[in-house]
Parts: structure tokens; C-alpha cells; sequence
């Protein structure tokens, strides 16, 4: 992986990796910390969740296929691996979110003397909370690595005894000139 | 072009917000009473700017009145519902809500005002601001932008306390009655901040090896290293 812009891809490697480990420990936890609630509520608002793991394996065969496939694939080819990436990381946090919507405004159940009857785990998922939820959630993490690229590039071009190489520079030499 | 994107994003996330907020408004007037500190029901509600709950009233905010009634319905006017018509143990804590939010939207004001400046410069003379204080405010704005992200989560995951399903399910119900629960806490704490350390040194590692020239640089640049 000696192509130009492969240290990018390995970043991406490394941040699913740790997101995928992090994200497990999250997942247990729901039944482990929660009984409560997912004893109760787990058929009504579990359908978000098989989808969200759905999209997460989806996102992880893809970026070993990005991944691994660097220098083996012609270059629009590889560029069309990352789609589904794409697709799986917002659907996912579609689905998560969703989840959390419905915790905000229940639905898709009834309560019959402290019992849960007549799910209908769609109208769980697509509870009124969710597209503005969704929308909110989803937008910010497109936007914040827009301000976390640029401002990583300050910091490599200025600060803490990093060495500038062609990528700072240019930011350099396109903007500031700090010396 | 990374912030082209922020920019370019930024006004759109604040109305995506201002559709939220109006959800949260007319859905959970729980929420919002207890995001903008109101205790007292009434009409054309002032917005608190800052200040911190000291029994049961809102202190050292600085009031902008008819605010928060127009921002929440479009109406000077609109009745806002106040934390006094909850019963004490069904509202959520105030200070940690209503500082959160404050913080999310002080910080998406802040990325706004940044768009804004490079905007501008970008129109007048297609370059980046010259000020080297855009460089700083661009450094601080990844930050600021993970911290408006756990800000605005705080918000909404306390602001619903002490619900874990809203109307429904109370979440001292919901935890496990075991023993020993902080335990685990402790546990995953130490786990994530090794995870966290791990991730920044290997990206950082991955940061330090020089990027193959890029084909269309003819000048090639000098590595410096920067005490």
C-alpha cells in the first residue's frame, strides 16, 4: 500500500477498527447494564439495531475490500469500493440514532397492565422523532471532520514540532507564510 | 475545500437544529423548559444567554426578551411551559442541560462565524483569510466541533432524565440491580483512554510519514522540522 494517499486509508483503518471495538463493548453493555430496558422494550426497539449490525458488516467488507484491493484495482474502480462505505456509515448512524429517537417519542406498542403487546417494530423505527433527530445527528459528524481537516493542518504547519511536508506546505504557502 | 465543505454546512446544520429544537418544543416541553432554564409557565418567555440555576430561578443570564417564545413557535407570544408544573422528581437536572446546550449552540455560532470569515475572504480574493488569528480559530475548530457534538448528546440524553423511555420507563428501573456496577465503569474508563492513547499514536504515526509528492508539484518542498 505504497500509493499516493494510502496513510489516509490506513487513518480510516484504524479509526473503524477502534470504532468497531468501542462499539461492541457498547453493545453488550445494552443487556447487560439495561436489563430493564431491553427486557421490556428489546422486541420493540430491536429492529434498529439488527439493521444498524446489517450495515455495519456491509461497511466492514467494503473497507477490507478498499483497503486491501489499493493497488490491485484500476483507480475508478477503487474510488467505487468506497460508496458503499459511505452508504453503511450514514444508514448506520441512521439506525442508531433511530433507535435513540424512539426512546424520546415511543412507539409501535401498547402497554396492557405493564405488558408490551401489539409491536410493530416499523412504526417503533420510524417514530416522530427520527427525521429530526436523524437529520441533526447525521449532518454534524459530515461537518465536524470539515473543520477537524483544517484544523489539523495549523497545527502540522505551526506547531508542536511537527515536520512540514508537502501537504502542510501548501497550506503554507497558500495561506499564512507563519515565518 | 475541507472548508468549503464546514462553511457550506454549518448554516445548514443550525437550521437542521432550529427544526430539532422545534420538535423538542412542541413534543418534550420538559426538555425545553429545561434546556433554557424557564420555571415559571408564561407567554412570550425571554431566552436565557448563560447563567446558572440557583434554587429553582435562573441567575446572571443575560435576557433577551420575547426570545425564546419566538425562536421555540415563530410567535412572540407562544406560551412556554415551565419546569414548576413537573413534579420535582420528574424534571431532569437543569444547570448540566441548559449549560450543554448553551455550549453546543455557542459553539455552532462560533464554526458559523468562522464559515462566514472565510466565506468573505474567499469572495473578495479567492485565498484563504489572511489573519493569522484564522489560522488559530481553525485549529481550535476541530475541537470545538467534537465538543458542540458531546454537548448537543448531553442535552438531549439528560434532558430526558429521569426517562429512559419517555412517559414510559423511568431509568432507575431500567439498570441492573447488580452490585458493583461502578466497578465496571472504572473498568471501561481505563479501556477507552488506553483505546483513545492507542488511536493518537498510531495516527499520529501515520501523520509523520511523508506524503508521496503529489504529481502536479513542480516545486518540491523542503521538510523542516519546527522546534
Amino acid at each position: 500500500m505504497a500509493a499516493a494517499g494510502a496513510p489516509l486509508g490506513q487513518a480510516l483503518g484504524v479509526l473503524f477498527a477502534v470504532g468497531a471495538v468501542s462499539g461492541t463493548i457498547l453493545s453488550f453493555e445494552l443487556g447487560i447494564l439495561w436489563p430493564g430496558l431491553m427486557g421490556i422494550y428489546g422486541e420493540v426497539m430491536g429492529l434498529p439495531f439488527a439493521i444498524e449490525g446489517i450495515w455495519f458488516f456491509t461497511e466492514a467488507i467494503f473497507l477490507g475490500i478498499y483497503l486491501y484491493a489499493w493497488d490491485r484495482l484500476p483507480p475508478k474502480v477503487h474510488m467505487l469500493t468506497a460508496v458503499p462505505i459511505v452508504i453503511a456509515g450514514v444508514a448506520g448512524a441512521f439506525s442508531v440514532v433511530a433507535a435513540n429517537a424512539w426512546m424520546n417519542q415511543p412507539r409501535g406498542f401498547d402497554l396492557v397492565n405493564g405488558r408490551v403487546t401489539n409491536v410493530e417494530p416499523w412504526a417503533a423505527m420510524f417514530n416522530p422523532a427520527t427525521w429530526p433527530q436523524t437529520t441533526h445527528m447525521i449532518s454534524p459528524p459530515t461537518w465536524s471532520p470539515g473543520s477537524g481537516w483544517p484544523a489539523c493542518m495549523p497545527w502540522r504547519c505551526c506547531g508542536v514540532g511537527a515536520t512540514a511536508t508537502t501537504d502542510s506546505g501548501f497550506w503554507c504557502r497558500s495561506s499564512s507564510r507563519p515565518r | 475545500m475541507p472548508f468549503v465543505f464546514a462553511a457550506a454546512l454549518t448554516p445548514v446544520q443550525i437550521g437542521v437544529g432550529d427544526w430539532a429544537a422545534h420538535f423538542v418544543a412542541d413534543n418534550q416541553p420538559v426538555k425545553l423548559a429545561t434546556m433554557e432554564g424557564v420555571f415559571e409557565t408564561e407567554r412570550g418567555a425571554p431566552l436565557h444567554l448563560g447563567g446558572i440555576e440557583v434554587d429553582g430561578q435562573m441567575r446572571y443570564a443575560i435576557e433577551i426578551p420575547f426570545g425564546l417564545s419566538l425562536l421555540a413557535h415563530w410567535d412572540p407570544n407562544a406560551e412556554i411551559m415551565g419546569l414548576n408544573e413537573v413534579r420535582p422528581d420528574r424534571r431532569p437536572p437543569v444547570n448540566v442541560v441548559h449549560l450543554s446546550f448553551q455550549t453546543m449552540v455557542a459553539m455552532g455560532t462560533a464554526l458559523l462565524g468562522l464559515g462566514a470569515w472565510f466565506a468573505l475572504a474567499w469572495l473578495r480574493r479567492r485565498d484563504l483569510p489572511r489573519s493569522r488569528w484564522f489560522l488559530g480559530f481553525s485549529a481550535l475548530s476541530g475541537v470545538a466541533a467534537v465538543v458542540a457534538l458531546e454537548a448537543g448528546w448531553i442535552t438531549t440524553e439528560v434532558g430526558r432524565q429521569p426517562w429512559i423511555v419517555y412517559g414510559y420507563l423511568r431509568t432507575a428501573d431500567a439498570v441492573s440491580a447488580a452490585p458493583g456496577l461502578q466497578l465496571g465503569l472504572y473498568a471501561l474508563i481505563v479501556v477507552y483512554t488506553v483505546l483513545t492513547a492507542a488511536t493518537v499514536y498510531v495516527l499520529r504515526l501515520l501523520a509523520k510519514a511523508p506524503l508521496p509528492v503529489a504529481p502536479q508539484e513542480t516545486e518540491p518542498v523542503e521538510p523542516r522540522v519546527i522546534s
